[in-house]
């Protein structure tokens, strides 16, 4: 006991010593600056696909929208076919498409995992509790060896230093390459979802949902017509107030659409930054995509709320 | 991976063509159909047409979607070596987490024993 009292008293100036001059080197070192950009460009990542899985709802949702509007508007004269009521967009396309939208998700989320905080702030959490273990030796009459809180401390901020540093080692070694590998495929992806949108005038979805609400309001005026007779006033008004309410639903859809298809290519771009930016310790060309993509995400994601709060 | 839809720049794309003539088709069958000089007879005629070339236009807007498929499908593909890695340092990056978790855990069990050692008055 003796001896461990004199031997303990000499490594504490050593110990603090040792811990500052590692913190020192080490703090600060936590995120790198494209771990902080590959966590940033996840989380709009994560929102630009769900936004373009909304897309294809609505496109398929306002289909059938037109396919009743007909019905009511051709009953009398046309028998209902139950074929009729069915999605724009075939099941097994969509499958196709559910799949590489989870897989980019995916990819996005795992970026996000593998470049945050959270493998580093778990790692703090225990080392903090081992430390607060150690100062508990106090009260456990073992008075050779004790150590205070700011020995602790020096002990777990060190300990959770060169924990991070690790990590980052592994992360600034493995993360370039795989951005690299996964920017065409990325690239390619994002290219074919804008096509598959397209814009108005051009055969592709955002013509199909524009065509769909034509035709909706074309029934409307069709069923306002051949039941003039028999609507009585405030009927009539009902029905005739539908029809300036289909626009202006039309017009949302369309910029929907439109926004939805330059979120992507927004998202392709900020991959391509992510990815030629990986050395690089400032990113402006990234920072100005980022933005974009952020300001993109929220437009479109307003958009389709305010769509669905209408159905 | 390029789309097919899309002609080489400076070419006409024949495909855009016929849809813009059954789009221009489209609005003047819309046109008739809800003109109300038209007899109702002739508006039905109309709105007969108009169904017709709409679904013209569906077909193409519908071939656009599904003809993309196959080229997302192996865009899709190429994926995979890249998740695959990335897969592989998340769990790089949980077992040096892991072990140093453990290496915290040993040195907090330093307490129990010296815990112990205390109660022997050592």
């Amino acid at each position: 006991m003796n001896a461990r009292k004199s031997i303990v008293p000499r490594f504490r100036p050593l110990w603090g010593i040792a811990f500052s001059g590692t913190i020192i080197a080490l703090c600060g070192c936590a995120l790198s600056p494209l771990a902080t950009r590959t966590a940033a460009f996840s989380t709009v990542a994560t929102a630009t696909v769900t936004q373009t899985t909304n897309a294809y709802q609505l496109v398929n949702q306002t289909y059938i929208d037109a396919q009743i509007a007909t019905l009511v508007a051709t009953y009398d004269r046309t028998p209902f076919d139950a074929t009729k009521i069915k999605d724009f967009l075939p099941a097994k396309d969509v499958e196709v498409r559910t799949k590489i939208l989870d897989g980019l998700k995916q990819y996005a989320t795992l970026l996000a995992e593998v470049s945050g905080d959270k493998p580093i702030t778990d790692l703090e959490t225990q080392t903090k509790a081992a430390g607060d273990s150690l100062v508990k030796l106090q009260q456990d009459d073992f008075k050779g060896f004790k150590i205070d809180s700011t020995e602790k401390d020096l002990a777990v901020t060190a300990l959770s230093a060169i924990g991070a540093v690790l990590i980052e080692h592994e992360r600034s070694r493995a993360l370039p390459g795989i951005l690299d590998k996964a920017n065409k495929p990325i690239q390619d992806i994002c290219k074919i979802l804008e096509d598959d949108i397209g814009t108005v005038g051009k055969a592709g979805l955002a013509s199909e949902l524009h065509l769909d609400y034509d035709t909706q309001i074309l029934d409307q005026q069709r069923f306002i017509r051949e039941n003039a007779s028999s609507l009585s006033v405030d009927q009539r008004r009902i029905e005739i107030e539908k029809l300036p309410a289909l626009v202006l639903a039309q017009h949302k859809s369309d910029e929907a659409l439109a926004a939805t298809s330059k979120s992507l290519a927004a998202l392709a771009s900020a991959h391509a930054a992510l990815a030629a930016t990986k050395t690089q310790k400032d990113a402006p060309a990234f920072k100005l995509e980022l933005n974009e993509l952020v300001q993109d995400a929220q437009t479109i994601s307003g958009m389709y709320n305010s769509l669905s709060a209408k159905k | 991976m390029a789309t097919t839809t899309t002609p080489p720049a400076g070419e006409a794309d024949p495909k855009q063509a016929a849809y813009d003539a059954l789009n221009a088709l489209l609005a003047t069958a819309t046109a008739a159909a809800t003109n109300r000089d038209n007899t109702a007879a002739a508006q039905d005629k109309a709105f007969d047409v108009r169904t017709e070339v709409a679904a013209q236009l569906q077909a193409l807007n519908l071939a656009v979607f599904t003809g993309n498929t196959l080229q997302l499908q192996a865009a899709g593909d190429e994926m995979a070596p890249a998740m695959t890695q990335l897969k592989a340092l998340k769990t790089q990056i949980e077992a040096l987490g892991n072990d140093l978790k453990e290496a915290a855990a040993i040195i907090s069990g330093i307490d129990k024993v010296a815990g112990e050692f205390g109660a022997l008055g050592l």
